[in-house]
């Protein structure tokens, strides 16, 4: 089972560009897709789902051109959107069913499916209830039903935590982590903690370019001596701000505690710490930015 | 088997969307109104000074042409928004990740644009019953002749116009306001050309159909009926007409043939409109703008994450000044949101 991206770029009108010669290879697991809005997340995640068609470049499921033959992947794919929508007048039941014909399940396996999946997505006793009525978070969980009815071997969810009350962010990322043996996950967030609990990989995307493919260790090693601890007082922040890249504040009784990314010690008083996920999510995005500035 | 089973819940789920609206109650109460309007006078179909009686032939194809007459174009406005509202929905960027093909989305939306006007069809062929009973000028009801003007000439022209929808819907340039008028002056075209080239080929609505048969049934009883024929809507009609027996069309396999190559027509169409059809990726060369979201957000015990240094300045606003109503701000803010997207070829009409 493998994903390749070749190269693939997406040319909007106004000579905008949505992504530039973007490669990637994937097999089997999570992979996390990070990156500032506008970085080309949900083009590139549209550009694998078919639903729209890359400038230039190639894309391939098991060496299949997908450009040339969609339904290799379209039959094996669950996808979720960023915007996920619904006919408001239909109940769950009835637009899950809807949703199964489509993908071309069996009408008895659909029916199993459906009820197993509105359990597991806590939804069965609004099973009659018109979708019209559902708030963002019960659409979210329904899209996830949707995207898992046809037992997808490539799943592409585009914010799927978005809306999510913590309990349920919690139950999606477990459920994220149990499916993800045999199939690709492309998970994009902007949520860094949903992406630090489940992906096996994780992309890091800007302007449309792949800045960074790596496991979490190695995005972590990237930034290991480069995080730091500095206590201010409070009326100095601005000035702070103005001169380093800040990832967290706490306001504590002997003054603020920064959390400063920085390639050296910003101060004498600053001690080193070991980094988190966000911390290297700003660091490599701050620079890819200082590095196109330049 | 698949694909019958993919297009029932294709149509069907677009079918139930549609008829729990809302606006499809409305589209029912007019049509109610419809059928009482022709049970009261307001619709007519006389030939000069003469009508027929009203049995169940008459009123059948009485009922029959009022619908193809209004429904068609009505109908067209009323279901040409299928596609549409896969896109408003956003249900159809799922839809384009399946492995549903074009033509069978467009068969789906080519069924379910169907399913609506019959059941207005349907309603006024029930129309039709109540108003034979209502009138009382012949008191046995005939199926076959009250009904085959509903199934072989009503029904086949709302296939064909149902298809029409779809297909305007999936050419670009039809989708929008000039395609609505566009449809208009096609419908305008396809009502008085086969009349009056006396081509029964392209006769969609049956008026021709229809018209040289009862034609024919006047001229023989009335010999000195003048030829007239006209099917009237407005003001109730008082005037006392001479009335006439006519028994029905006699639908012979050629008649039947004819009418049942609009179905063929219908599906012509959908092809078409399948070829034209962006499987929801008309934004091909556009930006897709999706909601905006924040920042990566930190959860680990942080109060604030910066990827940028950022200073905000705002400016002040004056204490001592509070809320103050400004007619012609908000008269040049409403003015800005209403003509807001509107093109300039509008507002220079």
């Amino acid at each position: 089972m493998q994903l390749a991206i070749e190269q693939v770029s997406k040319r909007y009108k106004g000579n905008q560009w949505g992504l530039r010669e973007f490669s990637l290879n994937l097999s089997s697991g999570i992979l996390g897709l990070l990156g500032p809005n506008g970085a080309g997340k949900s083009t590139l995640m549209r550009i694998l789902a078919t639903v729209t068609k890359p400038t230039a470049g190639r894309v391939t499921w098991n060496e299949v051109d997908i450009l040339r033959f969609p339904d290799e992947i379209r039959q094996v794919l669950g996808y979720l959107p960023q915007d996920f929508g619904v006919y408001p007048n239909l109940n769950s039941v009835e637009f899950l069913e809807y949703m199964a014909a489509v993908k071309g399940i069996d009408r008895s396996l659909a029916r199993r499916r459906i009820e197993e999946l509105l359990q597991l997505v806590n939804l069965r006793e609004f099973r009659k209830r018109p979708l019209g009525g559902f708030s963002g978070g019960m659409k979210q969980r329904l899209g996830i039903a949707q995207a898992l009815l046809n037992d997808p071997k490539l799943l592409i969810v585009d914010e799927p935590t978005a809306g999510l009350d913590p309990e349920e962010r919690v139950r999606f990322r477990n459920l994220l982590s149990e499916l993800s043996g045999e199939r690709i996950v492309i998970l994009s967030t902007h949520i860094v903690s949903d992406v630090e609990a489940a992906a096996t990989h994780i992309a890091l995307i800007s302007h449309g370019k792949l800045l960074m493919h790596a496991a979490p260790e190695k995005l972590l090693q990237g930034v290991e001596g480069k995080v730091w601890e500095w206590v201010i007082p409070s009326e100095n922040l601005p000035t702070v701000k103005q001169k380093h890249l800040i990832s967290g504040t706490i306001r504590r009784s002997d003054g603020l505690h920064l959390r400063v990314v920085a390639e050296a010690s910003p101060a004498p008083g600053a001690q080193p710490v070991s980094p988190t996920l966000e911390d290297a999510y700003l660091y490599f995005i701050s620079r890819s930015r200082t590095e196109e500035e330049r | 088997m698949r694909t019958f089973h993919l297009l029932y819940h294709l149509a069907r789920a677009d079918f139930l969307e549609r008829v729990r609206r809302y606006s499809f109650l409305v589209t029912v109460a007019a049509t109610i109104y419809l059928g009482y309007a022709v049970n009261a006078g307001y619709v007519t179909l006389n030939l000069d000074k003469y009508r027929g009686v009203y049995n169940s032939a008459w009123v059948g194809i009485l009922m029959t042409l009022s619908t193809t007459f209004l429904v068609s174009v009505v109908g067209f406005y009323i279901v040409k928004n299928a596609i549409d509202r896969d896109r408003q929905t956003r249900v159809g960027q799922i839809l384009a990740a399946t492995p549903l093909s074009k033509l069978q989305y467009c068969l789906g939306k080519w069924l379910s644009n169907f399913a609506v006007l019959a059941v207005i069809v349907l309603i006024l062929a029930a129309a039709g019953v109540i108003m034979q009973l209502l009138r009382g000028e012949a008191a046995h009801l005939e199926w076959w002749p009250l009904l085959t003007p509903f199934l072989l000439i009503a029904l086949p022209a709302m296939a064909v116009v149902a298809a029409l929808a779809v297909a305007f819907e999936s050419i670009s340039w039809l989708s929008g306001g000039f395609g609505n008028v566009a449809y208009f002056f096609l419908w305008a075209f396809m009502l008085i050309y086969p009349v009056e080239s006396k081509n029964r080929n392209l006769d969609l609505f049956g008026i021709g159909f229809v018209e040289r048969d009862l034609r024919a049934a006047a001229r023989a009883e009335f010999p000195d009926y003048n030829g007239n024929f006209s099917l009237n809507a407005g003001p109730r009609d008082n005037r006392a007409y001479l009335t006439f027996v006519w028994k029905g069309i006699d639908w012979t396999t050629q008649k039947v043939a004819v009418r049942f190559v609009w179905y063929f027509a219908a599906i012509f169409l959908v092809f078409i409109a399948a070829l034209f059809f962006d499987r929801f990726d008309s934004a091909a060369e556009r930006q897709v703008r999706a909601p905006a979201l924040p920042q990566p957000i930190v959860t680990s015990g942080s109060s604030q994450v910066s990827s940028q240094p950022l200073t905000v300045h705002l400016t002040p606003l004056p204490k001592e000044r509070g809320y103050r109503f400004s007619f012609t701000s908000i008269f040049l803010a409403e003015s800005k949101l209403m003509l807001k997207g509107l093109r300039w070829w509008w507002l220079a009409g």
